[in-house]
């Protein structure tokens, strides 16, 4: 069965926060093979009060990226990092922008599950606006790590 | 080389997460392309247009000072730029960012006067 999330959804299955959540809803989710997001870009976002004229490319990088954790997480969801795993990218490559993303645009994830074993699992996809690529991700590795792994307890 | 202070009260992470305060990997990819940008090879005016690789290697927490080392090289699809980023503790990411020329890959230009249609 196929599944759409709203926002409150969302957050339930992430433990991202403001002002760096940054996937609005879910309008597919086939659990364990692929999953289509958006996130509306507005001129209200923090990016932009800083100056920038487009949507900084590496915000849209995480943005796909929290997309892909929701599918690879929604079935274990955890949104307190403190007492469970947190999804961290570990690596990622080939990634593209053919244009840029300017506020008013509604961008359209697509994230594929490639490989999953156990806490790292491998995505890949991209994503568009009215139809138009404007990001490429060739290979995501998202791992699934305790809070006390990543500090070593400090 | 003078390093970025990754102060507790920087506001991003209020978000990530929430009581376990961590920098988001893709900071430090947006931290690499901005000393990247301040230093461009042969004073060329660059558009970032992908990453060719970044791996994450160790987590970046709330006092960390974030330092970066450069080396740009020429190729076929425009400007490589690698960039080691790390913190008192060791590497923290390696990341190659992959850049063009802004002649060779203009911005669209989509806003300005709508054209009537009707000539």
């Amino acid at each position: 069965m196929n599944w759409r999330l709203d926002f409150a959804q969302v957050l339930a299955v992430l433990p991202h926060r403001y002002p760096i959540i940054l996937v609005d809803r879910v309008d597919d989710l086939e659990p364990g093979v692929r999953l289509t997001a958006r996130k509306a870009v507005s001129g209200n976002d923090p990016a932009f009060h800083a100056g920038a004229a487009t949507w900084p490319a590496t915000l849209l990088i995480e943005s796909w990226c929290q997309a892909a954790a929701v599918l690879a997480t929604w079935d274990r969801p955890n949104p307190d990092v403190r007492t469970g795993r947190v999804p961290l990218v570990g690596a990622m490559s080939g990634i593209r922008f053919p244009r840029p993303v300017w506020p008013g645009d509604v961008v359209e994830h697509h994230v594929r599950l490639d490989r999953g074993f156990g806490d790292v699992l491998i995505v890949n996809g991209d994503s568009t606006v009215d139809g138009e690529p404007v990001l490429a991700v060739d290979r995501v590795v998202v791992a699934l790590r305790s809070a006390t792994q990543l500090t070593g307890g400090r | 080389m003078t390093g970025w202070r990754v102060e507790p009260t920087e506001p991003v992470l209020a978000g990530h997460y929430p009581g376990f305060p961590i920098l988001p990997g893709v900071y430090l990819v947006e931290h690499a392309h901005q000393v990247a940008c301040g230093s461009p090879p042969e004073g060329a005016d660059l558009v970032l247009t992908g990453v060719d690789s970044a791996r994450f290697l160790a987590p970046v927490l709330p006092g960390d000072v974030v330092r970066v080392d450069l080396a740009w090289s020429a190729g076929p699809e425009g400007w490589g730029c690698r960039a080691d980023v790390h913190t008192g503790r060791g590497p923290v990411a390696s990341v190659r960012l992959r850049y063009a020329g802004s002649s060779d890959f203009p911005a669209p230009q989509p806003f300005g006067p709508i054209p009537r249609g009707d000539g």
